[in-house]
């Protein structure tokens, strides 16, 4: 990562760990980034102060330094300034209640910015204490010579602060200071010690024989957790290759050995957890007191310290093992001293590893350049033998055949030169592919474990990783690319079925493919822990989409637009267990259309079915069924057979699975997993297994008044009825198969309910696309007591391609 | 019918600044009398199997009027309206609703009458307009050689 010289600091601009630490130690400045809006910074005569007043109140806080009082490092002092500076420009320590206020902190924020620019240079060692801090900070601005402005007066240097929150206020930004730059240096240096890990297993000599601890197989299915695979990732491309074998074993102490072998196993958690601690501090960095009164709780900020502390002992003890290092191993007391002894141990094993490796190498060049003589020497004996100098050989030919002979022999010579130089540089390779440039980089900085050598490893490091032959190239689990071939037959999908849907006056919009975490969670029941959860970003908590569905109630509860007729064509995202023959991926298209709004009695619904009908008849797909029930008769039928109704939701999703088994299976798991009575299954059995052409259904389940007077129930009979007479009268009732097994996973249904099935025959060989009412998801967004009711249906288009690809 | 009103509600939207709304289909669907939505579902139907985009009320039995008011609101074309008689006879009437025109087609011919009228299937919009220029310039040319 680069980074600019100059970092901006200024309202809404959150500052990094790493910009921060590139203030603190390397060459970048600060700039206040001032908004264009009411700031010209004119000193008024207002705020001037008598210069030699305010050097007599400074001097009295300059004298009453202690002298058992820390100081700051230069690095530190600048990140307290840099904070402070921060916190102004965010208007947060002091917000500006009125005009001059601002020009106030205006001034304030120029003497700090000129303070941070100047300290480089000069000999700026403030105090770990408030009143001092603040004393000497302004004795230095006072006595620096220059033209900056004489004034003084803010409160920020006012003596009365000592006494106020104010006081809390620029211990925590001190304090704040110290933890960044010791966590972004933690940071730097955990990446450093895998290096010297990986380079210490270089010098154990057994990295031939230890890739098998590092496997793929090991880690990434075996044991996948994130740092883990990362650390044995890395491991592995920067030891591929390496060949070299100690004269002798005992190089290394069995503790060092096991420490080498488990290398992964501490590195990868520590690095991870610091990573975590890291965003944590980073983001607390940027959040200030809103006002004076107020002082923020340092729990989170402690608790991430206390994290990087423990991860940075145990990789500072890990390094000292692997050096072979039985000595005494204190204990930090402090994130700073932890990290200045982790970078001790790193430099003491980095230079270890690089002495012995170049050592290593120097010995088989050596070794390699005395054989190349041996050969040559060898070759020049056969050549005097073989070619006696002086006899020409190619007396009595013509000279067009003697310059043949000579230009074959020459390209012969070419080419064993060519493969004697490939042989020779393979010789050369005793380490890894990345040991040689790591050891290279270490030795050219003097292993001197910070930026820019520490950058220029990492640099490494991902070049490593992300190319090369080492790394076969893969595909997450669940998705595919699609060819040229493949994506015709997409576009063709696409146009026919957005043909469809424009046929019927629906309009397309688009939602993100992310949404806050809690507009998708509890929409989906038992379906919701495949919602693919994005890692924390440090600000909102986010998600994937999961359907089309619960976005578009979002987004009409969000823009209130009224009743709509809307498609929408994206990809949805569900950590399901693919299965590709089935043509059911992780990332997948939906093709969804909705109808919002309070209109007749099942008119939109049997338009949603109508249109999914014209879809699946114009897509060359074969013959299918469309499944249809209604989710209050399901409802009525289980409360009909006695099951309790905290059960209802579980027991449908039994229910539901009738498609794929026998009704035996689903009995079973209705009885022994869900603990339901036999009986009550039995009756429920009844009911589910009848489906058939939906008028005769209706009727012979109305003549039978197997649902007595249950309300519910009629209810829905009296809609199903309303539905199946509109789609006789738009000629769909051909497609459609009454089926009271038909349940639909989601838990967002409220009314009718309907799947699109794939026939062969008279199997069933996948579903494409379902849908049904949802009345009350979008009021879940929405106030109390408005409501939206809606129905839509969705076609899930990757088994139409399957289908489609196969002819 | 209320033809009479055709002419004033367009010059009224005029007057009030105009739409700027694009509709999202040709042709309306719409009905006279009570419980005519499965003729109108049916006639759709016709529509849609033709590609041409086409809408009707999502109300059981909506009042003409306030189907015309919507249909011209929204800038749509052309609307069929389908009552007793006209389902008697097997008919209906198909308006015109920028140039205020009526008639009464057969539902045979109703897909020929609109496409006849200038609805373009959905999808083809691209196609219809290059053919159009295309019969357009080789009348100049055939012009121009006369």
């Amino acid at each position: 990562m680069t980074i600019a010289n100059s970092i901006c600091i200024g309202k809404g601009r959150r500052i990094t760990l790493k910009e921060l630490q590139e203030m603190c130690l390397y060459d970048a400045t600060a700039e206040w980034f001032q908004p264009s809006e009411g700031g010209d910074l004119e000193v008024s005569e207002f705020f001037v102060v008598d210069r030699a007043i305010m050097l007599e109140r400074v001097q009295f806080f300059h004298s009453q330094r202690s002298e058992v009082e820390k100081t700051l490092s230069k690095a530190e002092t600048i990140a307290a300034l840099t904070i402070l500076a921060l916190g102004i420009s965010q208007g947060r320590l002091f917000p500006p209640t009125k005009k001059h206020e601002e020009v106030h902190l205006t001034q304030a924020l120029l003497i700090l910015v000129q303070a941070i620019k100047r300290a480089p240079n000069a000999d700026l060692n403030l105090s770990t204490s408030v009143p001092s801090f603040l004393g000497s900070l302004q004795f230095f601005l006072l006595k620096s010579p220059g033209k900056e402005p004489s004034c003084y007066s803010h409160e920020l240097l006012d003596e009365t602060i000592v006494h106020s929150p104010m006081s809390e206020i620029v211990a925590r930004v001190i304090w704040m200071a110290q933890i960044s730059l010791a966590t972004m240096q933690a940071y730097d240096l955990a990446l450093a010690g895998l290096v010297m890990g990986i380079l210490s297993i270089e010098r154990e000599g057994q990295a031939k024989k230890r890739l098998g601890d590092y496997s793929e197989k090991k880690f990434d299915i075996m044991r996948p957790h994130r740092g883990l695979i990362e650390a044995a990732t890395a491991i592995r491309a920067i030891l591929n290759g390496s060949r070299y074998v100690p004269p002798n074993d005992a190089v290394v102490s069995e503790e060092a050995m096991q420490a080498l072998k488990n290398l992964p196993q501490y590195h990868g958690p520590a690095q991870d957890s610091i990573r975590a601690a890291h965003k944590t501090i980073e983001l607390e960095l940027n959040c200030f007191e809103s006002s004076l009164q107020d002082v923020l709780d340092r729990t989170v900020a402690e608790l991430a310290v206390k994290q990087v502390q423990d991860s940075v002992l145990v990789l500072s003890r890990a390094s000292l093992t692997r050096c072979n290092n039985k000595g005494v191993k204190s204990t930090p007391t402090s994130l700073m001293e932890a990290v200045v002894q982790l970078e001790a141990s790193l430099k003491q094993e980095a230079q270890l590893d690089c002495e012995f490796i170049q050592e290593q190498v120097a010995k088989a060049e050596e070794e390699s350049r005395q054989k190349n003589a041996e050969r040559a020497a060898r070759a020049a004996t056969a050549a005097g033998t073989q070619r006696p100098v002086g006899k020409d050989e190619f007396a009595g030919m013509s000279a067009a055949k003697k310059s043949k002979i000579l230009e074959v022999r020459k390209k012969k010579e070419a080419n064993a030169a060519a493969k004697k130089k490939v042989k020779d540089s393979k010789g050369l390779s005793l380490f890894g592919t990345g040991t040689q440039p790591l050891v290279d980089i270490l030795v050219k900085h003097n292993y001197d474990l910070r930026n820019p050598c520490l950058d220029e490893i990492q640099t490494e490091v991902e070049k490593l990783l992300s190319g090369g032959v080492q790394r076969k190239p893969k595909i997450p689990k669940g998705t595919r690319d699609f060819l040229p071939e493949q994506m015709a037959i997409r576009q063709k999908a696409f146009s026919i079925i957005r043909r469809v849907f424009q046929s019927h006056g629906a309009v397309e919009i688009d939602t993100p493919v992310f949404e806050l975490k809690d507009t998708l969670t509890g929409k989906y029941g038992e379906d919701s822990k495949l919602i693919y959860d994005l890692a924390d970003q440090g600000g909102e908590l986010l998600a994937l989409r999961y359907d089309l569905t619960v976005p578009f109630a979002r987004f009409l509860a969000l823009n209130s637009v009224g009743n709509i007729k809307r498609f929408h064509i994206g990809k949805v995202y569900r950590r399901d267990q693919p299965a590709l023959s089935k043509g059911r991926y992780r990332e997948f298209y939906q093709c969804d259309f909705d109808i919002a709004g309070i209109y007749g009695q099942m008119v939109p619904d049997s338009e949603c079915v109508c249109v999914v009908c014209e879809i699946l008849d114009a897509l060359p797909i074969g013959n299918f069924v469309i499944k249809i029930n209604h989710r209050c008769l399901l409802d009525a039928v289980l409360d009909l057979c006695g099951v309790p109704a905290e059960k209802f939701r579980s027991i449908c999703s039994s229910v539901d699975k009738l498609d794929k088994e026998p009704w035996e299976a689903v009995k079973k798991e209705m009885v022994e997993e869900k603990g339901l009575i036999a009986e009550v299954a039995d009756k429920i059995g009844e009911f589910v297994l009848n489906k058939g052409e939906p008028m005769t259904m209706y009727q012979a389940l109305m003549d039978s008044k197997r649902f007595a007077n249950n309300e519910g129930a009629m209810r829905a009979m009296e809609d199903l009825r309303i539905l199946f007479e509109y789609l006789e009268a738009m000629d769909k009732l051909k497609f459609l198969s009454f089926d009271l097994s038909l349940a639909r996973g989601l838990d967002y249904y409220t009314g009718v309910i309907y799947e699109a099935v794939c026939m062969s025959g008279n199997t069933q060989v996948g579903s494409i696309g379902g849908g049904g009412r949802y009345d009350k998801l979008v009021s879940m967004f929405q106030e109390a007591g408005k409501q939206t009711p809606c129905v839509g249906v969705s076609v899930g288009i990757e088994r139409v391609f399957t289908l489609m690809e196969a002819k | 019918m209320l033809v009479f009103l055709l002419p004033l509600l367009p010059r009224l939207r005029e007057e009030q600044g105009g739409s700027i709304k694009q509709p999202t289909v040709d042709v309306v669907v719409a009905s006279v009398g009570e419980g005519m939505l499965k003729e109108r579902m049916k006639l759709a139907k016709l529509l849609w199997d033709a590609n041409i985009s086409s809408e009707y009320s999502q109300q059981e039995s909506p009042k003409l009027n306030a189907q015309l008011r919507n249909a011209l609101d929204r800038n749509i074309p052309f609307m069929i309206i389908v009552g007793e008689k006209e389902l008697a006879e097997k008919t209906c009437n198909v308006k015109d609703l920028k140039a205020s025109t009526e008639e009464t087609v057969p539902i045979a011919n109703l897909v020929a009458t609109l496409r006849k009228m200038g609805v373009i299937p959905v999808g083809c919009e691209f196609a219809a307009e290059l053919a159009t220029k295309e019969a357009e310039d080789e009348m100049t040319s055939i012009h121009r050689r006369l």
